[in-house]
C-alpha cells in the first residue's frame, strides 16, 4: 500500500495502517525532538503524543504532505515541553550524547581512533549546547533545515510562516551558533574549527 | 540586495559618536550580511545578486572569512549524527475505539487561554456593568409622566453682576438688574416651567460619575463652580450661582448614551465569544 491508502485506511480506523506510517516516520519525528528538546526521554514521550495526538486528528488531515502534518504536531509538542520543563526545571536528563555502542553498533567506525572518537562526540555536545540556546523558532528552522536536510518550502509549510520567515530565521540561527562556536574555539577539536 | 552595497564590517569611531547607537547598527548590518551569506550557500539568491556577492567576496577578505565560518558551521551541523529510536512509537489496538480527548492538538496560543478567559469575564463585567449604570442613569434623569411633590431644596442664591466696559456704556444696566432677579426667582420655583423654555444655566457636559455610576454633587464653592453665562442680553453679562443639594441634569443637556450602549453591547458580545471559542477548543 503507497501512503494515500495508509493514511486512508487509518482514516478509516485501522490502527495497523497508522501503525506502518508511525514506522516510517518515527526517526525523524524522534530526531527532530531529541534536537529541539535536547533530552531523549522526553523526546521519546513527545513522539509518542506526537503519534497519538496525529491519529486521534487524521479526520482533520485534508491531503497535502503527511510527514508536513506530523512534524507540525511533533513541534508544537516540543513546544509544549519546554513549557513545562521551564516551570520545573528540577528534572534532570541524561546526556543526549552518551549512546552506547553495543546496542548502536553504527557508532562504531572502525577507521576511526578512540581520539578520534572523543573528538566528534565532544564537537556533536557542543554543538547540540548551541542548538539549545537558540529562541524556540530559530533553533526548528534550523533542526529542519541543517539536521532533517527539508527545503525551505517544506519547512514553510510545517511552520505555518512565509518562506521569506523561514530565510530569516534559520539566516539568524546559523549566524548565531557559529558565534557561540566561535567563542569557544578552543573547545573545538583542531580539524573542526572555523578560522 | 538590489543594488545595495555591502557595508564594511568594521566601522571607526570618531570623538563624540554614539557608541550603542553605531553597535546597533553594525549589529543590524551583520545580520542583513547574515542573511545573503545563508541564502548563498542554499543558492537561494537570485542571479543578480550572487553575481554581486561573488565579486565583493573576490575582493573582501573579511567577507570571505565570514562565509567560510558559515560553511562550516553548517557543514557540522549536517554531519550531527541520526539518533536511533530507543523503541517502537507504534500505537496499541485499544487505540481503534479510543475517544478523541477533550485538549485538541494544543498550540501556543493554548497556554494563553486562562489569561483570555480572565480578560474576557473582565471586559464582559465591566461591559454590563457600564450598560446597567448607564440604563440605571437614564432612567433616573428622564423627567416622570406625573412628577412627583418636590420637597423644598435648601437653596442659597447669589446673583452676581459684572459690569463690564459694556456695561458702563450702556444705559439700560439699570433696568436689567431687576428682570435678572425676577427669572432668578422664577428658575427657582419652577425650573421645568410649562410653556416657552426658560434659558437654563449651562453645567458641565458629563455628570461626574465613579465606576459609572453617577453621584450626586455636593454643595460647591463657587471658586470650584466653572461660571456660565445664564443668559445674553447684549447689554450686560449676568451670572448666577447657586447651590443645591440635589442637582438634575436637564433632558435637554444629557450627554448621548448611544456610544456608551454600544460600547457595552460589543463588549458583551465579544466576552461571549471569547469564552465560546475557547469552550470548544
Amino acid at each position: 500500500m503507497d501512503e494515500g491508502d495508509l493514511i486512508a485506511a487509518a482514516q478509516r480506523g485501522s490502527v495497523d495502517a497508522f501503525n506502518e506510517l508511525v514506522l516510517k516516520y518515527q526517526q525523524q519525528v524522534y530526531n527532530l525532538a531529541c534536537r529541539i528538546i535536547g533530552d531523549p526521554a522526553s523526546a521519546a514521550d513527545a513522539t509518542q503524543d506526537a503519534f497519538i495526538l496525529a491519529y486521534q486528528h487524521l479526520g482533520e488531515f485534508r491531503g497535502g504532505s503527511f510527514k508536513s502534518y506530523l512534524l507540525r504536531i511533533a513541534t508544537n509538542r516540543c513546544y509544549d515541553e519546554l513549557r513545562r520543563r521551564k516551570r520545573r526545571p528540577a528534572d534532570s536528563f541524561e546526556d543526549l550524547w552518551e549512546l552506547d555502542e553495543e546496542a548502536n553498533p553504527w557508532l562504531i567506525n572502525g577507521e576511526e581512533g578512540p581520539e578520534e572518537k572523543a573528538e566528534r562526540q565532544e564537537l556533536a555536545r557542543l554543538i547540540q549546547r548551541g542548538i539549545e540556546m537558540l529562541p524556540f523558532d530559530q533553533r526548528v528552522i534550523l533542526v529542519l533545515a541543517d539536521v532533517e536536510g527539508m527545503s525551505y518550502q517544506e519547512i514553510a509549510e510545517i511552520a505555518k510562516v512565509p518562506v521569506g520567515t523561514v530565510k530569516s530565521r534559520l539566516a539568524r540561527a546559523r549566524g548565531k551558533l557559529r558565534d557561540f562556536l566561535r567563542e569557544r574555539e578552543e573547545l573545538l577539536p583542531a580539524r573542526y574549527r572555523l578560522e | 540586495m538590489n543594488g545595495r552595497n555591502f557595508y564594511p564590517l568594521a566601522i571607526v569611531l570618531s570623538e563624540g559618536d554614539n557608541v550603542g547607537k553605531l553597535m546597533r547598527e553594525a549589529k543590524k548590518e551583520r545580520e542583513r550580511l547574515d542573511e545573503w551569506l545563508s541564502a548563498y550557500l542554499d543558492g537561494q539568491l537570485g542571479e543578480k545578486e550572487r553575481a554581486q556577492l561573488e565579486a565583493r567576496l573576490a575582493s573582501d577578505e573579511r567577507l570571505q572569512s565570514e562565509l567560510r565560518a558559515l560553511r562550516r558551521t553548517v557543514a557540522m551541523v549536517r554531519d550531527l549524527p541520526r539518533l536511533p529510536v530507543p523503541r517502537n512509537f507504534i500505537l496499541p489496538q485499544t487505540m481503534a475505539g479510543a475517544k478523541r480527548p477533550v485538549a485538541a492538538v494544543r498550540s501556543r496560543a493554548a497556554s494563553f487561554a486562562p489569561w483570555l478567559k480572565a480578560a474576557a469575564a473582565l471586559v464582559g463585567v465591566f461591559a454590563v456593568v457600564t450598560f446597567a449604570s448607564m440604563l440605571i442613569y437614564l432612567a433616573g434623569s428622564r423627567p416622570a409622566a406625573t412628577p412627583p411633590p418636590r420637597e423644598p431644596a435648601p437653596v442659597e442664591v447669589t446673583v452676581v453682576v459684572e459690569r463690564t466696559a459694556l456695561l458702563k456704556e450702556s444705559e439700560a444696566m439699570p433696568e436689567a438688574l431687576p428682570q435678572a432677579t425676577e427669572e432668578a426667582q422664577m428658575l427657582l420655583a419652577a425650573p421645568q416651567a410649562t410653556g416657552a423654555p426658560l434659558p437654563v444655566p449651562k453645567v458641565p457636559e458629563a455628570p461626574p460619575t465613579v465606576a459609572g455610576v453617577p453621584v450626586t454633587l455636593p454643595t460647591a464653592t463657587p471658586s470650584a463652580r466653572e461660571e456660565q453665562p445664564m443668559y445674553d442680553t447684549g447689554e450686560a453679562e449676568k451670572r448666577f450661582e447657586y447651590t443645591t443639594e440635589h442637582e438634575t441634569t436637564p433632558v435637554s443637556e444629557r450627554v448621548s448614551l448611544l456610544p456608551w450602549i454600544v460600547v457595552g453591547t460589543g463588549g458583551v458580545i465579544l466576552a461571549l465569544v471569547v469564552i465560546f471559542r475557547l469552550r470548544r477548543r
